[in-house]
């Protein structure tokens, strides 16, 4: 049992009155909602494959590549903080407590492990559904859900790892043990994508070795896991609890100070290295800020998407998939900034006050945007072979902004509103607005698995094509908001 | 107490904090304009923020290590209380956390309770609680367990004059009874007024006290010109007696006496 200098151990103190007692049954709850979705959802995926042509040995391979990719995930997601989400409470008291911080750290750390895991298996399980519903068992679905369950666990018990590496102030930061970690995860990885059943004994080794690996890491590191670091993030998580005007978060930092203030904004002296936007535009646009690494991203998705219109096929439910979540991606980044907030946590966003005006604005210029693209793409290429070249240039422009509007009105300050003066009571349309973004890659599976979205191999325009697509990620990733002041 | 040597930190390029060397023996307040670094030194002491340089020890331990940490109790400038459990509850907690299982809140955070007027708050959420209430809340949780120094970031934020006073009993009383160290940030005259020790923080640096001879006749304060008596000197004051000029005990920078105990007891120099 983990304990302190001074006497106090966990279980004295979590047995009496801890704060998180009765996570244990809401987590039990969780589980048992999600062992029912892993018995009902292959019978809605299987009718999602009736229009994914595709071979189940597609998924099945995909499900051990990502898998073995999500144990190198991690890195990602040290750099970006780690996996606490604790409070300040937490952090003042029992942080600042003589409790060993593995002690406060860890049950957190298993519970989201958990968690994830539990997603894991049900999205490989969907996956597999999808993949050819005729051959689909159960059995199947358990192997490659076991899998995956496994890897992300083994991933999320890494993360801490590379929270200290990254975040850490301490001289000395433990990069040669993460890195051999990596190496060792990596081979590990490689042996369950490569070769691997469910009762082939290097499979089952490789895989308790990955958890083993993951279990060692985080109770090797959790004891030092900077605690500036959680008490920086634990108050910008207070801070947009509480309404405030920016949140620094994941990925984005959204401000709307200065869209609040329109007489600031238009006096700002870099608008007139902009001269060309007007002011409005530039007003709308510029409320966002993005760092180098998502742009990164946005610029791989946008590439990705593009290759797949001109090259790849359809007929494979795989490159399908991934074509509508790209163009989703890419629908969302064109109609920014908005679409912006796909970025963000979905159900976390909260606009101040007095920020109607602007977002309205915002999203009639991601709408104008948009349109003016869609009908550019509609006019040039309406001639070309086939018709539906022209559709699908405009569907995956429409399906974008009709994101863009979504996200736009159910983050408004009206639903800000009604969370500070109802609380939970608009959780459910904070997860409708969550809902949105699957719900749209949905819809896009199904317009692509039709051929609407993509020109043939034989289109005469598949370098116009390339172009209108490489100009929506253009627009998307301008850096626009750098330049206020 | 707590020694300072050669602290600077700095948020991206900006100076925010640049103690080349202080020490601390005796309850002392933090005063200066907003931005002149106040908050990012009790951070710093808390060990809630890695300066970009220097070293800070409290009672021997580098601070954020696990021994300054058991000496050091803090209480930011807005509250932190878990959501879902009852003042009572959270004071019993916290001690527990730090005393074990049959450890009870500290004496002195009982006779805080009493003297702030919480008894009622006790079998509150703090989600059933004003700002005010939160913040004499997040006060108490942080004495429910033994400390030999306070860090206080703008305690009286909030706080209707009643509570202010009480507060300052309060302190005076945890300073009296359990000897602890309180270091205070405040804009608040009286607290000012009231703490034996006070540090002047501009631009991030420790400046001398200004000339009570160089400075003009106090303005009347905001207070006093809405109080509903007319305006009289009853115990009303502004939160911005220390900058402003205004207030109620005499601001600490314009009238009151020199801080004797403070500037026997601790030694800064600026190089």
């Amino acid at each position: 049992m983990v304990s302190g200098p001074e006497g106090a151990t966990l279980w004295d103190v979590l047995a009496l009155d801890a704060p998180d007692g009765s996570r244990l049954s809401d987590d039990l709850y969780s589980l048992y909602l999600a062992a029912i979705a892993w018995l009902v959802i292959p019978m809605y995926a299987s009718a999602v494959a009736q229009v994914l042509p595709s071979d189940i040995a597609d998924f099945s391979r995909l499900v051990d590549i990502a898998s073995a990719l999500a144990l190198v995930g991690p890195i990602w997601f040290g750099y970006r903080g780690g996996p606490f989400l604790i409070n300040r409470a937490v952090v003042l008291h029992e942080l600042g407590s003589p409790l060993d911080p593995r002690g406060v750290l860890g049950p957190r750390l298993a519970r989201q492990a958990v968690a994830y895991a539990a997603l894991a298996g049900l999205a490989a399980n969907a996956l597999t559904a999808m993949g050819d519903p005729e051959e689909f068992g159960y059995r199947l679905a358990a192997r490659n859900s076991f899998v995956a369950a496994v890897a992300v666990m083994a991933a999320v018990l890494q993360t801490p790892g590379w929270l200290v590496a990254w975040k850490g102030r301490a001289r000395r930061r433990p990069w040669p043990a993460v890195a051999a970690n990596l190496a060792a995860t990596a081979a590990v990885g490689a042996v369950v994508a490569t070769d691997w059943s469910l009762g082939s004994p290097v499979g089952l080794a490789a895989l308790a070795a990955a958890l083993a690996l993951g279990a060692a890491s985080a109770w090797s590191v959790l004891a030092r896991v900077p605690v500036p670091h959680l008490w920086r993030r634990a108050t910008a998580l207070d801070e947009m609890r509480s309404a405030a005007l920016s949140f620094d978060f994941q990925r984005v930092l959204v401000s709307l100070r200065r869209a609040v203030d329109q007489t600031e904004a238009h006096r700002s002296p870099v608008r007139l290295a902009r001269s060309w936007m007007p002011r409005s535009l530039w007003r709308y646009l510029a409320s966002v800020e993005r760092g180098w690494n998502t742009r990164v991203g946005q610029v791989v998705a946008g590439a990705v998407a593009a290759a797949l219109v001109v090259r790849a096929d359809p007929a494979n439910g795989v490159v399908a998939l991934a074509l509508a979540a790209a163009g989703m991606m890419a629908g969302f980044e064109l109609a920014s900034p908005i679409a912006s907030t796909a970025g963000q946590i979905w159900f976390g966003v909260h606009y101040p006050r007095r920020s109607a005006p602007v977002l309205r604005g915002q999203v009639a210029t991601a709408t104008v945007i948009a349109g003016i693209i869609a009908a550019a793409a509609l006019g040039w290429l309406a001639g070309s072979e086939p018709a539906g070249t022209a559709l699908a240039s405009a569907g995956l422009f429409a399906f974008g902004t009709l994101a863009a509007a979504v996200q736009g009105r159910l983050g408004s300050p009206d639903l800000a509103w009604m969370a500070d003066k109802l609380g939970t009571m608009v959780a459910p349309a904070l997860w409708i607005r969550a809902l949105a973004g699957p719900l749209l890659c949905l819809a896009l599976t199904v317009v692509v698995s039709h051929g609407w979205l993509r020109p043939d191999g034989y289109t005469p325009w598949p370098a116009l094509t390339l172009a209108v697509v490489a100009a929506a990620v253009v627009v998307a990733c301008y850096p626009l908001e750098k330049s206020l002041p | 107490m707590i020694e300072i040597r050669g602290l600077q930190h700095r948020y991206g390029k900006a100076l925010a904090l640049d103690v080349p060397r202080l020490s601390i023996d005796a309850s002392t307040v933090l005063v200066g304009h907003n931005g002149a670094g106040k908050s990012t030194l009790l951070l710093s002491l808390a060990g809630l923020l890695v300066p970009t340089d220097g070293v800070i020890t409290i009672g021997g331990d580098a601070a954020g290590s696990p021994g300054a940490r058991g000496r050091v109790s803090f209480v930011p400038d807005s509250p932190a209380l878990f959501d879902d459990l009852t003042l009572a509850d959270q004071m019993r907690y916290v001690a527990r956390l730090h005393g074990g299982r049959k450890a009870t809140p500290a004496e002195a955070a009982n006779e805080l309770v009493e003297l702030l007027d919480a008894t009622e708050l006790l079998d509150r959420l703090p989600s059933a609680m004003s700002k005010g209430q939160r913040q004499k809340a997040s006060l108490l949780v942080a004495t429910a367990r033994p400390c030999s120094v306070l860090l206080a970031d703008e305690p009286t934020t909030g706080l209707d004059t009643e509570s202010r006073v009480a507060l300052l009993r309060g302190f005076a009383h945890l300073e009296q009874a359990a000897g602890v160290i309180i270091v205070s940030s405040t804009h608040d005259g009286e607290l000012i007024a009231a703490t034996p020790g006070r540090l002047r923080l501009s631009g991030g640096r420790p400046a001398a006290e200004p000339d009570p001879a160089a400075v003009g006749p106090v303005a009347p304060s905001p207070a006093a010109w809405s109080d509903e008596d007319g305006g009289s000197d009853d115990g009303g004051s502004d939160d911005e007696g220390a900058d402003s000029g205004g207030g109620h005990p005499q601001p600490a920078g314009a009238a009151a006496p020199p801080p004797s105990r403070w500037r026997s007891r601790s030694r800064f120099s600026q190089e």
